[in-house]
């Protein structure tokens, strides 16, 4: 079950990273004809990101308590001292970059310059550091996959 | 000074999110290096990094609302290039904070 909830936090994540990439072109084609669709992906990356964020945290704090000391006494221990560390933390950034996303998209972005270069800026920076985190929780995994091979 | 057309709560919410994300990274320094205050965030909640990340939600909704009130409830005034900077400034600045602190302690 727990690889389930580590799966689902991963799809998330992932999706929210594709979503975020969907609305960077979006608004850089911005007109009112794609209005609606900006507005619905720049609601639908900080619901996809709550649910990564809610269900990894929930695996973080119930069951990473097994982890961690693997990784910790395995021949990757920053796995967990660098990427887990930063990760937890820089993670709390993006839950606030994506719930910002809807307050700037609820100007029209096809006439609003000035709306349209924050938008881009905020979902550039939600793109770069959700793949920062999707590469570090692949490490974290490695970290303990690494720990279990005979020696 | 004119705000260029951004909302109110574009530029106020802006603003709080480069400053919380600021706060959020000087507290994983200071919780880090604190006992005291490390037990004290597991305390309020069973675990630091949820009281961290409540803490942060808490800041940055009350921050932007606040924000939002001066000039009559037009919310602060900033060009179009300083919430920029301060958003992506106070993201920047705050990843190498948090990454900078866990890079010397693993050294």
């Amino acid at each position: 079950m727990t690889e389930v909830i580590l799966m689902a936090h991963v799809l998330f994540g992932m999706l929210t990273i594709v979503a975020a990439v969907w609305m960077f072109v979006e608004v850089l084609n911005a007109a009112e004809s794609n209005q609606k669709r900006i507005q619905a992906v720049s609601v639908a990356v900080p619901v996809l990101f709550w649910l990564a964020y809610l269900i990894g945290g929930y695996w973080y704090v119930v069951h990473y308590g097994v982890d961690k000391p693997l990784i910790l006494q395995g021949p990757w221990p920053f796995a967990h001292n660098f990427f887990m560390e930063m990760k937890e933390h820089v993670v709390i950034m993006l839950l606030l970059l994506t719930t910002f996303l809807p307050i700037v998209a609820s100007a029209n972005l096809a006439v609003n310059k000035a709306a349209r270069n924050v938008a881009l800026c905020v979902v550039a920076l939600i793109i770069l550091i959700g793949i920062a985190m999707d590469g570090s929780g692949a490490i974290i995994g490695i970290g303990v996959k690494v720990a279990l091979l005979p020696k | 000074m004119e705000n260029n057309g951004l909302g109110k709560y574009t530029t106020s919410f802006g603003v709080s999110l480069g400053i919380t994300s600021l706060v959020s990274a000087i507290l994983v320094i200071i919780k880090e290096s604190s006992e005291g205050l490390l037990a004290f965030m597991k305390s309020v909640t069973g675990h630091h990094w949820v009281t961290q990340t409540l803490f942060a939600l808490i800041v940055f909704v009350v921050l932007g609302y606040v924000l939002a009130l001066p000039n009559k409830g037009q919310g602060i005034k900033l060009t179009v290039n300083s919430l920029l900077t301060v958003i992506v400034g106070g993201v920047v600045i705050s990843g190498l904070i948090i990454g900078g602190f866990y890079l010397l302690e693993l050294l």
